[in-house]
């Protein structure tokens, strides 16, 4: 892997400045906004192949980590989640048992050998009867194709399946 | 684009079943491939997206082949002039990396050439990440590395950095015009660090350490080539 000395540092004028609970400097870059057509034909896209995907918003300014730690302003590299997550005081439930996440517990996803691939907010957990099974809503921006409201599983292969639940209550 | 080669792939004659199939190129040029690979959280993913897409394959496999390359350089340089508005990503920015993560693959001086493009472009976000990186590993990119040297030479004159041979090793560079063209000036420094630089079968570890240059231009260095170098602060 390449480095450059630097990057997304303090000392990068396309960084904000942004640090977790313990004072570690949380890397993150700005990216440019994508065009308005790009970003109407990505929501398109999503939307026609995700069938729970409801867009909150097109902008390609900020990824997913960027939404959960950033505040939707800048790109934070997905990899340092678990760092973010220990440094703010997370901890971790049990991945599967349903009915004990709530609203805004962090969902981290991971993709084939363990790789972190995508994190998302847990917006709403209801139980359905019919199925005896909970339907679990989250919010995540998918990379630079916008923000979206989502089932938890209803995500494009890339960004991997649900593996970890992060929260702050306990 | 203005490549004909793009647009008349049987111009290569007898040969012309070796250039790209012109589908692939379409379909990783195409809004949905772009909405897909731009949906990863990480340059990793990213890359790990790229490489194990069918589309990329199906170029791979002819890649090896000269005109091939040749033809995915001239794409690039067609790709990199339709980006649309500057003041929004580029509307090729995917593609580009893709492409130029191919070349590297088979032949990184030609990536290194079509990545000199890709890194003067102000609104590309995937893809000059990997040129700026393909530049720094690459014998062109020390060669340009050299013709800004007078940043090096302040550092050395300082002797603030003791990094051997810096300036002949392609794996460490450059000023901050390099990273950041636009801004060559005023640009604040870097953090200071040791970097453990590997060529060849060789590995050592420099010490870099940032300091003003005399005409407070600021020193920013690059350490590079792919799976051989670390930095530790």
């Amino acid at each position: 892997m390449t480095h450059i000395v630097g990057q997304g540092s303090g000392s990068d004028p396309r960084s904000l400045d942004l640090h977790t609970q313990r004072r570690w400097r949380v890397p993150n870059e700005l990216r440019p906004e994508m065009a308005p057509e790009a970003r109407r034909q990505a929501v398109k896209i999503i939307t026609g192949a995700y069938r729970t995907a409801h867009p909150l918003s097109s902008s390609g300014r900020y990824n997913c980590a960027g939404l959960v730690f950033g505040s939707r302003r800048v790109v934070i590299d997905v990899e340092h989640t678990e760092q973010i997550l220990r440094d703010d005081g997370y901890s971790m439930l049990d991945a599967d048992d349903p009915g004990r996440w709530d609203t805004g517990d962090v969902v981290v996803y991971r993709l084939g050998a363990n790789a972190l691939s995508h994190v998302a907010v847990i917006h709403s957990v209801k139980p359905k009867p019919s199925t005896a099974a909970y339907e679990v809503i989250v919010v995540s921006a998918w990379g630079q194709s916008g923000e979206y409201r989502h089932e938890i599983n209803d995500v494009q292969p890339l960004l991997g399946t649900p593996s970890q639940i992060w929260s702050k209550r306990c | 684009m203005s490549s004909r080669c793009w647009e008349r792939p049987h111009r290569y004659g007898r040969r012309g079943a070796r250039v790209i199939d012109r589908n692939f190129l379409t379909n990783i040029e195409s809004p949905a491939k772009a909405v897909a690979w731009g949906s990863v959280g990480s340059r990793a993913r990213l890359e790990s997206a790229v490489l194990t897409d069918p589309d990329v394959r199906g170029v791979l496999k002819a890649l090896g082949n000269l005109t091939a390359q040749r033809q995915l350089v001239k794409r690039i340089g067609a790709l990199v002039t339709m980006g649309g508005s500057p003041e929004y990503l580029h509307r090729y920015d995917l593609a580009i990396f893709a492409y130029l993560r191919m070349l590297d693959i088979f032949e990184p001086e030609f990536a290194a050439v079509a990545a000199r493009k890709v890194a003067a472009l102000g609104n590309t976000w995937w893809s000059r990440g990997l040129a700026f990186r393909l530049r720094a590993s690459s014998r062109t990119a020390s060669r340009d590395v050299d013709s800004k040297a007078t940043h090096l030479e302040r550092i050395d004159d300082s002797e603030s950095v003791r990094t051997g041979s810096t300036r002949s090793s392609p794996d460490v560079v450059s000023s901050p015009s390099i990273i950041y063209p636009d801004m060559a000036q005023g640009f604040e420094l870097a953090e200071s660090g040791s970097v453990a630089i590997r060529t060849g079968h060789r590995q050592k570890t420099d010490y870099i350490q940032y300091v003003p240059a005399p005409n407070h231009t600021s020193p920013y260095a690059i350490a590079s080539t792919s799976n051989t170098v670390g930095v530790r602060r």
